[in-house]
């Protein structure tokens, strides 16, 4: 113990504390305990230094279990639920969308439909005249072949460039007006718009089972519109013949080429020139009208009935007797050679994204004779992506098309 | 009792426990200071090994391990020593007093802001407490010069306590005395006159009856009651400050109050009774007026058993 001020003899401090802490043995405590009771001096110093310890421990609590400001609170899990939010009502908003669109393409197809078999009864458009049925200057002759040379240097025969197609999903059916101005239109080459005529009567008058199939759709699906088409069909051959034969050189009415005038259909154009002169106008017009329906169909309802593994809704869809290629949503390609049963995913080999695929022009013609030889043995061989190989195109976002004979290998155009 | 050369030839053993240690008499036991070195933090603060042993020696040697001073300590009574101590603390304030920059910065960081605090809590005024809080401080650091030698009040540290209750109790202490000596130099004006006495009405001999009877019931009286009773009556603390010095609850002292109240009231009826008063007589002198008593309570309470703390001083 130590002696203090005042000629008094008080604890020391750190007895003061200790007794306060109750650090002291029982003998230490009792004497300063006694020295309290008599201390008026100590007993305030004890007393000021256990407050004093008590608005320390106090600050200390209120320090640890002060609450946070509400929208310090809340500040951190605002950010990403209002992000979730946001994304949720923009997933709705598109999901909504596309939705309606398909909608939309659905009733626009089924009123084309149900009024496509008053189109063709109406009155034939008188015929142009010869310069307006003349090909237009600056248009390009799509018959023509240009030699230019590929990646390696070696010229090869390519095809000028067609038109690029619309993607399928942007693709709107054209209403019934513009479906009757597809019969009087005259931008397309007389000669072209016979062969087409020809053509079309071909495939009309053929067996249903073997028109070729622009897409792959479910079997439910397929079957359905397999039927609608034999009944189409059969409607056009009772009308084919109850009416007669008109002359060769007023076929304006049918000459609506896919692709020339309204960017819906994916149908080439350049039909080979000897059918152009058996086929009368009437019965090509109403085969080209025919042909449109189809097409229309193909376009708008076939693609988003396929179930691709991404998951994703088909955009655009081409198939050959062999393989069937498809482009969801995504931009990605996948191919099937089994009619749609399993897909496979093709590797990206183009820039951008893929907005749609489509045969060839150049195949078409090649439809009905001999099938193109095929590449998939030796694909990296010389020539394998050259042009009489080349049945399928890819065209991306930005126009850019690219060519492939096996729907595997692709190489720009 | 071992030697010296018997605990280092169990030195492999890394952990020592207290019963595992040897009787070694007067000196520090090796295994000790390594097992007191591994369980400080002084290594956080720079402090090296050889400080750490002169710092725990000294604080040893200098209150005897807790034992008598002509008693010598075994190890293991260091060991309870050491163990009963805020060692920690202990090495922190002596390697301060020696100045030690980094245990400097060590104390900065951990026992500045509380001071502060609580130099502000104990004055009451921020400016009085920043000041009493600098003023300490400075000594602390060895400001004060002695006799040409810096004394730091770190060294009166021994590590019985935690040391931020130390240095509370040393702001309390240099508050109250300051407080203490400045109450003299109070202006009369702020003095309340008393007022003329008037004439008692309870007779004198009844009166010089109760003051001794109120003398002896407090004298009777275990110092804990008395601290009770002289914290509540006449310091006017509350029930919640001397619990937070007993380290018990409020209702704990409210009790322990009212009990030594009415033992001590019942005690001054008896003496009271004791002295020929009859009963009525008694209850009635209990009923006298205060003011009538020439007696100081404040001064019974603490003549009585005054020299209870000045023996064991003195010891």
């Amino acid at each position: 113990m130590n002696a203090t001020t005042h000629h008094e003899t008080h604890p020391d401090a750190e007895m003061l504390s200790a007794f306060a802490e109750q650090a002291l043995d029982a003998s230490e405590r009792a004497a300063v305990l006694k020295h309290l009771a008599i201390c008026g001096r100590c007993r305030e110093v004890v007393a000021l230094a256990s407050e004093a310890a008590g608005v320390e421990v106090a600050a200390l609590r209120h320090e640890i279990a002060r609450p946070r400001k509400w929208w310090r609170r809340w500040s951190l899990a605002l950010a990403p639920a209002a992000a979730l939010a946001a994304t949720a009502v923009a997933v709705y908003v598109h999901v909504r969308n596309v939705e309606r669109s398909a909608e939309v393409a659905r009733l626009e197809q089924q009123q084309a439909i149900e009024n496509a078999p008053a189109l063709p009864q109406t009155t034939p458009q008188p015929p142009m005249p010869a310069a307006a049925r003349a090909p237009q200057p600056g248009a390009p002759e799509k018959t023509k072949k240009t030699e230019r040379p590929d990646r390696a240097g070696r010229p090869q025969t390519a095809e000028p460039p067609a038109p690029v197609a619309q993607p399928y999903e942007t693709a709107a059916a054209p209403p019934p007006e513009v479906m009757h101005g597809l019969f009087s239109s005259n931008k397309v080459p007389s000669e072209t718009r016979e062969s087409e005529r020809r053509r079309e009567a071909n495939e009309a008058l053929a067996p249903s089972e073997s028109a070729p199939n622009d897409t792959i759709q479910t079997e439910a699906a397929y079957d359905e519109q397999r039927k609608k088409q034999a009944q189409e069909e059969l409607e056009v051959r009772r009308q084919l013949a109850a009416k007669a034969p008109m002359p060769g050189g007023e076929h304006d009415s049918g000459s609506g080429a896919p692709g020339s005038s309204d960017g819906a259909s994916t149908e080439p154009a350049n039909v080979s020139a000897e059918q152009s002169e058996t086929q009368p106008a009437s019965e090509a017009g109403l085969l080209q009208f025919h042909r449109q329906l189809r097409s229309m169909v193909d376009v708008h309802a076939g693609p988003y009935l396929l179930h691709l593994p991404g998951g994703r809704p088909a955009v655009s869809v081409a198939s050959t007797d062999r393989r069937t290629l498809a482009i969801d949503k995504s931009g990605e390609l996948y191919l099937s050679e089994d009619s749609g049963a399993t897909w496979d995913r093709v590797k990206r080999q183009w820039s951008g994204r893929a907005v749609a695929v489509r045969k060839h022009a150049n195949e078409v013609d090649t439809t009905g004779a001999a099938p193109a030889p095929t590449t998939d043995e030796n694909p990296s061989a010389p020539g394998a992506v050259s042009q009489p190989d080349t049945v399928f195109e890819l065209v991306n976002d930005q126009g850019q098309v690219w060519l492939s004979a096996d729907g595997r290998i692709w190489t720009a155009k | 009792m071992a030697s010296a050369e018997s605990v280092a030839g169990v030195q492999e053993k890394v952990s020592v426990s207290e019963s595992a240690l040897p009787e070694l008499w007067g000196t520090m036991d090796s295994r000790l200071l390594d097992e007191l070195w591994r369980e400080s933090a002084a290594a956080e603060w720079g402090l090296n090994r050889d400080e750490f042993d002169r710092i725990v020696s000294a604080a040893g040697s200098a209150q005897n391990f807790g034992l008598a001073a002509e008693a010598e300590a075994t190890t293991r009574q260091q060991a309870a020593f050491f163990r009963g101590m805020r060692l920690d603390d202990l090495v922190l304030a002596r390697a301060c007093a020696t100045g030690n920059e980094q245990a400097w910065e060590h104390f900065i960081a951990h026992h500045r802001q509380p001071l502060i605090r609580a130099a502000i809590a104990i004055t009451g005024s921020e400016t009085l407490g920043r000041d009493l809080a600098d003023q300490l401080y400075a000594e602390l650091f060895g400001l004060n010069a002695r006799e040409g030698e810096r004394r730091c009040p770190l060294l009166s540290y021994r590590g019985r306590g935690s040391l931020m209750g130390w240095l509370r109790t040393t702001l309390a202490q240099r508050h109250v005395d300051h407080f203490r000596r400045n109450r003299r130099e109070q202006p009369l004006e702020e003095i309340d006159v008393a007022a003329a006495d008037a004439m008692p009405q309870t007779p004198g001999a009844e009166l010089s009856q109760l003051e001794r009877a109120i003398e002896q019931a407090l004298a009777e009286r275990n110092a804990e009651e008395r601290f009770l009773l002289a914290a509540y009556y006449l310091d006017g603390q509350t029930l919640l400050q001397i619990a937070r010095v007993l380290g018990v609850h409020e209702a704990t002292v409210s009790r322990k109050l009212r009990r030594a109240t009415e033992e001590t009231r019942k005690k001054v009826l008896r003496n009271l009774q004791r002295s020929g008063m009859g009963r009525r007589a008694a209850e009635e002198a209990l009923g006298a007026d205060t003011r009538d008593l020439d007696m100081n309570l404040k001064q019974i309470l603490q003549t009585s058993q005054a020299e209870a703390f000045k023996e064991q001083a003195a010891q």
